[in-house]
């Protein structure tokens, strides 16, 4: 028979509370004191950097134009997602494991990204708009450069791929998981990675995706298939530019 | 379904607060902490922390319903700042976006009704990201309605916390298991 961990009483396994001295027996205590603010204010403070960032960077003319801004502006926000990194590098390890990692999952995700990536070509050609203005990243600021492809790779597919994953399925999820359930923290996260994209129309495609990222992040408890996904995603889209098709 | 917790061997008493069965050697109830065995004062502390406790979650329910309200007040400032676009002004673009963001606050409001920390965070940064991509494309709008946009974030900061002691609380009084909290 277990004993309260305060008064040392005998209790049984069902008691929620010791009969002995009252002390509350489960893992949550329902007079824990805590500020929602604790856990938010890390969360909103990265949001916030990035988000004057990439408004500066859209918005005004502060930051060169063409390759060398987009060279800039990636630097600082590898920058700004490492420090974050750093600082939530041990909780964050579990979600790099390979282990558990299953080819079906793997293979669903990658098809399904491209699937999207193609649905997403067609739709924005249809609503008259071309990718170039609607994606952050763009190929046209590379077709100077000494390996076009190769650079929009990098900046388009990798860079995306590796640090905004980190960023919005690693500490913010992370975080928002401590003080909501995590279907709503998908919900959340999903939003507010496509509201950083600052583009009204392009909500239209951000937020089904950033969903689908997060329910493969809630689901599956690992980085890996956000990261292919978002790779494979940015890839096709990169691929179809150099390809003119849709 | 109670599971009783009970010495076969030992009298039994039956918890005033729960109707949980208890062992009567026992000074607490093992499912909600009534004293049992405690005195007519110590029962009735523990009685009106309950009622604190209700109390308290009601304060934090009215303090969620106000911060939708100003979701809803938030849409239609939007749909009616999208139709002067439109109408006044000829500016289909903004109009386009305004009534985007339009339904986008009506969107978290309905969301509210079933996740309002959820739905009031995302408000919260919709309304935050809106402001600064503003004040980054026109720095004259920083001086500009700060009465208005101190009461939005003060409400939203307010939600959101009332939000979250809303389950907080709602966890804590189904523990003490309330009358009519709770799965009983």
């Amino acid at each position: 028979m277990p004993a309260c961990p305060k008064c040392q009483g005998l209790i049984q396994e069902t008691d929620a509370f010791c009969g002995h001295c009252g002390n509350p027996l489960a893992a949550t205590d329902p007079d824990r004191r805590e500020d929602v603010f604790d856990v938010l204010t890390p969360t909103l403070a990265y949001y916030f950097i990035t988000l004057l960032l990439l408004g500066i960077y859209k918005l005004t003319s502060v930051f060169p134009e063409g390759f060398e801004g987009i060279i800039v502006i990636t630097a600082i926000d590898v920058a700004i997602v490492i420090a974050f990194w750093g600082n939530y590098f041990q909780s964050l390890r579990p979600l790099f494991s390979l282990r558990g990692l299953s080819l079906k999952v793997m293979a669903f995700t990658i098809v399904g990204a491209m699937v999207g990536s193609v649905v997403v070509s067609v739709v924005a050609k249809w609503i008259n708009l071309s990718i170039q203005d609607d994606v952050f990243y763009s190929t046209y600021m590379f077709q100077d450069t000494a390996y076009p492809f190769l650079f929009s790779t990098l900046f388009i597919a990798v860079q995306p791929a590796i640090f905004e994953e980190v960023a919005f399925r690693g500490f913010l999820f992370d975080n928002l998981l401590k003080v909501t359930p995590g279907k709503s923290t998908v919900y959340v996260t999903g939003f507010v990675f496509a509201i950083i994209h600052l583009n009204i129309i392009s909500l239209l495609w951000l937020v089904p995706l950033g969903l689908a990222l997060g329910f493969l992040r809630g689901r599956y408890n690992t980085l890996w298939y956000g990261m292919v996904a978002h790779f494979t995603y940015n890839f096709s889209l990169t691929v179809f530019e150099f390809l003119s098709w849709f | 379904m109670e599971t009783s917790s009970v010495d076969s061997s030992a009298e039994t008493l039956a918890c005033e607060n729960c109707q949980a069965v208890n062992s009567a050697t026992q000074k607490f109830c093992s499912q909600c902490s009534f004293p049992i065995g405690g005195t007519k004062n110590e029962q009735i502390a523990f009685r009106s922390n309950i009622a604190v406790r209700t109390r308290m979650l009601k304060e934090s329910e009215r303090h969620v319903s106000i911060c939708k309200k100003l979701l809803y007040f938030l849409a239609g400032i939007n749909l009616l700042l999208g139709l002067y676009f439109g109408f006044a002004a000829d500016d289909f673009p903004s109009m386009i976006s305004s009534i985007c963001v339009a339904l986008l606050f009506l969107i978290l409001t309905a969301w509210a009704d079933r996740n309002p920390f959820g739905a009031i965070l995302t408000a919260f940064i919709v309304y935050l990201t809106l402001n600064v991509v503003n004040i980054i494309d026109n720095p004259a709008l920083l001086s500009r309605g700060i009465p208005s946009k101190i009461i939005c974030t003060v409400l939203f900061v307010g939600g959101i916390r009332s939000a979250r002691q809303v389950t907080l609380q709602r966890e804590a009084l189904e523990k003490l298991k309330a009358p009519g909290i709770g799965n009983r």
